[in-house]
C-alpha cells in the first residue's frame, strides 16, 4: 500500500530518491575539506588544517545520513514488519550529538580566547577560502533543510543544521572581525563566537529530543491529534463512537491505532464500510498515515459516551 | 509477581546499583587524597562515571514502568532501550580510552606504575562490591526482561574484569621489580587490559545491537510470528491471516494483525472471534497488547472463502 505524500509519492521509490541530496552534502563537505586545506597550504596557519580536519566530521556524518536514509526507504519486511523509517532518528541523534560537541569546540576556545586574548588573524586569501567553503556549505544547507520539511525528513534536516554549524562559526568570525575593525574592541570576538556557540546548542538540543521522542513512539503533535479527534467526533453522526485513540510518528511515518464501538448487531460489512470512510477521511488530512481500526460492539449507553473517554 | 511487586523489584536493583557507586566512588576519593596517589584518583574518577550511569539506569527503570499516558500512549518501555543503548555508548567510549592508554604503556618506556596496599585494598573492594551488584542487576533483568538492568549488569562485571586486570598488572609489577630477569612483566598488564578492551567491545556491541533493534520496532526471532499465523488461521471462523506485525515495547509486545470473516456476521459476533485470538496471541506471546482488524469476507479478491494456511503479508 502506498500512501501519497503532498508533495511527492511515498512509496519506497520516492523515498530513496531522498539520498541525493545526502550526496550534495556529502559534495559540499569534500569541496570544504579542499578549500581549506588549499587555505592552510596557501598561510600555513594550523587554524585551517584544523578546520578542515573538523570538516572529516562533516564528511562521515553526510555518508552515514546516506547510509540511514537509504535503510530508512525500505520497504517492511520479515523482520521489520513496521518499515524501516524509524532508521532515520539515528542518524539525527548522532548529528544531534556531533553539533552539541561542535558548540562545545566553539565555546570553550572563545573562552580561552577571552581570558587571553589574541591579536586576530590578518585577513588575506586563508580568510577568503574559508569564507568561500562556508557559502557553499550555506547553499547545501539550504537545500537540504527546504527538502527536508517539505518531504518530512528528520535526516535531512538535522544534516542541514550540522552544515549550518560551519556557516555560523564563519559568520562569527566576521561579525567579530568587522567590530573590531570599526571599535577596535578585542573582547567583542569571543562573545560573539560565545553567543553562536549558545545558538547552536539550542538547535542540537531541538533535534535531540525530536529524535528521542521519536524513537520512544511519543503521540503525534497536539495539532495533528486534534485534527484526528475531529474526525472522530463527525462520525458519531454515522451511528458509532471513536474512541482509545494511540498515535506514534516513525519519522516519516504516522501510525494510529483506534476503537470503533458500532451497534453489535450490524454486520461486519456495513461497520467495515464506515471504518473504511473514517480511515479514508483521516488519510486526507494526513498523508502517510497507517490506520488500524479495531471493531467492537458497543451498548445503548456507550453510544451516548464522550468520544474522548480513553479507557475501552 | 504483580505488576507493581514487579516495577519495586527492578526499582530496588537499580537503586542499590546507585549506593555501591557512591559507596565506591567516595571510598576511592578518601583513600586517593589521603595516599595522594594518582591512580587511585583516576579509578575514583571511573566510578563516578559508573555512578552517572547508574543514576541513568535508575531512572530509566522509573520512566519505563509509568504506564500509558497522551505523550506516549504506547507506553514508556522504550526509554530501557535508549538507556541500554547510551551505557553501550560508554562502554565503547571506555574500551577506546584503555586501548589508548594501553598502547601509550607499552610504547613508552619505563613508565613508574606506583603499587601499595592501598592500591590492592581499593581494587579488591571494587571487585567484591561489582560482583554482588552485577548478580543482583543481571538476576532482575532476565526476571524482568529489563534491557537497562541488563545494561548495567554488563557494565559492572566487564568492571570485575578490568580491575582483576589491574590487580594481576600490579602483581606483575611487583615479580619484576624482585626478579629483574622478569623485567618485561611491566608491560603485561597493558597487554591484559588490551585483551579486557577488546571482550568488553565485543560484549557491548551485541548488547547495542539488540537495543538499537529494539528501538527500531524489530520482530521477534524465535518464529512467533508464524506460529501466531498458524493458529489464528486455524480458527474456524477466520478465513485469512495477514499483516500480521509485532514489535517489543520494553518487556511486553505489540501485536497487530488483519483478518478476514464472513461478511455477514455480527459485529457482536466478530468480537468474540477476536476475543479468541486475543487468548491465542497472548498464550504464544506473554504480555502481549494485541490489535485485531477485522475485514469482510469477498472485499478483498481471494478472501470469499477460507484459505489454507499460508505465509502471511
Amino acid at each position: 500500500m502506498t500512501q501519497q505524500s503532498k508533495a511527492t509519492g511515498n512509496g519506497s521509490n520516492s523515498r530513496a530518491a531522498l539520498a541525493r541530496y545526502a550526496w550534495i552534502s556529502i559534495g559540499a563537505s569534500i569541496l570544504t575539506i579542499l578549500l581549506k586545506s588549499l587555505a592552510y597550504l596557501l598561510t600555513n596557519s594550523v587554524g585551517f588544517l584544523s578546520d578542515a580536519v573538523e570538516s572529516i566530521v562533516n564528511l562521515v556524518a553526510g555518508f552515514m545520513a546516506l547510509a540511514m536514509l537509504t535503510v530508512a526507504a525500505r520497504p517492511a519486511d520479515e523482520n521489520h514488519a513496521y518499515g524501516h523509517s524509524k532508521a532515520e532518528y539515528f542518524s539525527s541523534t548522532t548529528e544531534g550529538i556531533l553539533i552539541l560537541v561542535a558548540a562545545g569546540g566553539i565555546i570553550t576556545t572563545a573562552v580561552r580566547r577571552f581570558l587571553t586574548p589574541q591579536p586576530l588573524e590578518q585577513i588575506g586569501i586563508g580568510v577568503a577560502l574559508s569564507m568561500a567553503a562556508s557559502l557553499v556549505n550555506f547553499f547545501a544547507a539550504r537545500i537540504l533543510l527546504k527538502a527536508g520539511k517539505r518531504e518530512n525528513s528528520i535526516t535531512l534536516e538535522a544534516d542541514a543544521h550540522h552544515l549550518m554549524t560551519d556557516v555560523w562559526t564563519s559568520l562569527g568570525v566576521i561579525s567579530g572581525m568587522a567590530i573590531v575593525a570599526l571599535t577596535g574592541w578585542q573582547t567583542i570576538d569571543p562573545i560573539v563566537a560565545i553567543l553562536v556557540g549558545l545558538n547552536i546548542i539550542w538547535t542540537a538540543y531541538q533535534l535531540l529530543r525530536r529524535s528521542v521522542a521519536g524513537l520512544m513512539d511519543a503521540s503525534l503533535p497536539k495539532e495533528e491529534q486534534k485534527i484526528i479527534r475531529e474526525v472522530m467526533e463527525k462520525f458519531r453522526g454515522r451511528g458509532v463512537v471513536f474512541h482509545s485513540l494511540r498515535t506514534r510518528q516513525s519519522a516519516a511515518q504516522r501510525f494510529l491505532s483506534v476503537h470503533m464501538q458500532a451497534p453489535g448487531t450490524w454486520t461486519l460489512h456495513e461497520a467495515h464500510h464506515v471504518a473504511h470512510d473514517f480511515e479514508h477521511a483521516v488519510r486526507d488530512e494526513l498523508p502517510d498515515a497507517v490506520i488500524l481500526t479495531d471493531i467492537e460492539p458497543a451498548d445503548e449507553n456507550a453510544l451516548k459516551k464522550d468520544v474522548h473517554e480513553s479507557t475501552g | 509477581m504483580s505488576h507493581t511487586e514487579a516495577q519495586k523489584d527492578k526499582r530496588s536493583a537499580a537503586l542499590s546499583s546507585v549506593f555501591a557507586a557512591v559507596g565506591l566512588t567516595t571510598f576511592k576519593i578518601i583513600v586517593g587524597v589521603l595516599t595522594n596517589s594518582l591512580g587511585i584518583l583516576a579509578e575514583a574518577a571511573h566510578s563516578a562515571l559508573d555512578l552517572a550511569a547508574a543514576v541513568m539506569t535508575f531512572f530509566a527503570v522509573r520512566v519505563s514502568d509509568k504506564p500509558a499516558d497522551d505523550e506516549h500512549p504506547f507506553g514508556h518501555g522504550k526509554v530501557e532501550n535508549v538507556s541500554a543503548l547510551f551505557e553501550t555508548l560508554l562502554l565503547l567510549a571506555t574500551s577506546a580510552w584503555i586501548i589508548n592508554e594501553a598502547v601509550h604503556r607499552l610504547a613508552a618506556k619505563g613508565v613508574e606504575v606506583e603499587v601499595s596496599i592501598w592500591s590492592f585494598i581499593v581494587m579488591g573492594t571494587s571487585i567484591i562490591i561489582d560482583a554482588t551488584r552485577s548478580r543482583i542487576l543481571m538476576r532482575a533483568a532476565k526476571k524482568h526482561n529489563s534491557q537497562a538492568l541488563e545494561a548495567d549488569a554488563l557494565h559492572f562485571s566487564t568492571d570485575i574484569w578490568s580491575s582483576s586486570v589491574v590487580i594481576l598488572g600490579l602483581i606483575a609489577v611487583l615479580v619484576a621489580r624482585a626478579f629483574p630477569a622478569l623485567a618485561f612483566m611491566e608491560k603485561a598488564d597493558a597487554v591484559a587490559a588490551l585483551v579486557v578492551a577488546v571482550i568488553v567491545i565485543y560484549v557491548s556491541g551485541q548488547l547495542g545491537m539488540r537495543s538499537i533493534q529494539g528501538l527500531l520496532d524489530a520482530a521477534p526471532k524465535n518464529g512467533e510470528t508464524e506460529r501466531i499465523i498458524e493458529t489464528v488461521n486455524a480458527l474456524k471462523e477466520v478465513n485469512d491471516v495477514h499483516a500480521v506485525r509485532i514489535r517489543t515495547s520494553g518487556a511486553g509486545w505489540f501485536v497487530d494483525m488483519h483478518v478476514t470473516m464472513d461478511r455477514n456476521l455480527s459485529v457482536e459476533q466478530s468480537h468474540k472471534v477476536t476475543e479468541k485470538i486475543e487468548t491465542v496471541v497472548a498464550g504464544i506471546l506473554p504480555k502481549s497488547d494485541v490489535t485485531v482488524h477485522v475485514e469482510p469476507a469477498g472485499d478483498k479478491p481471494g478472501t470469499a472463502r477460507k484459505k489454507s494456511p499460508g505465509p502471511g503479508k
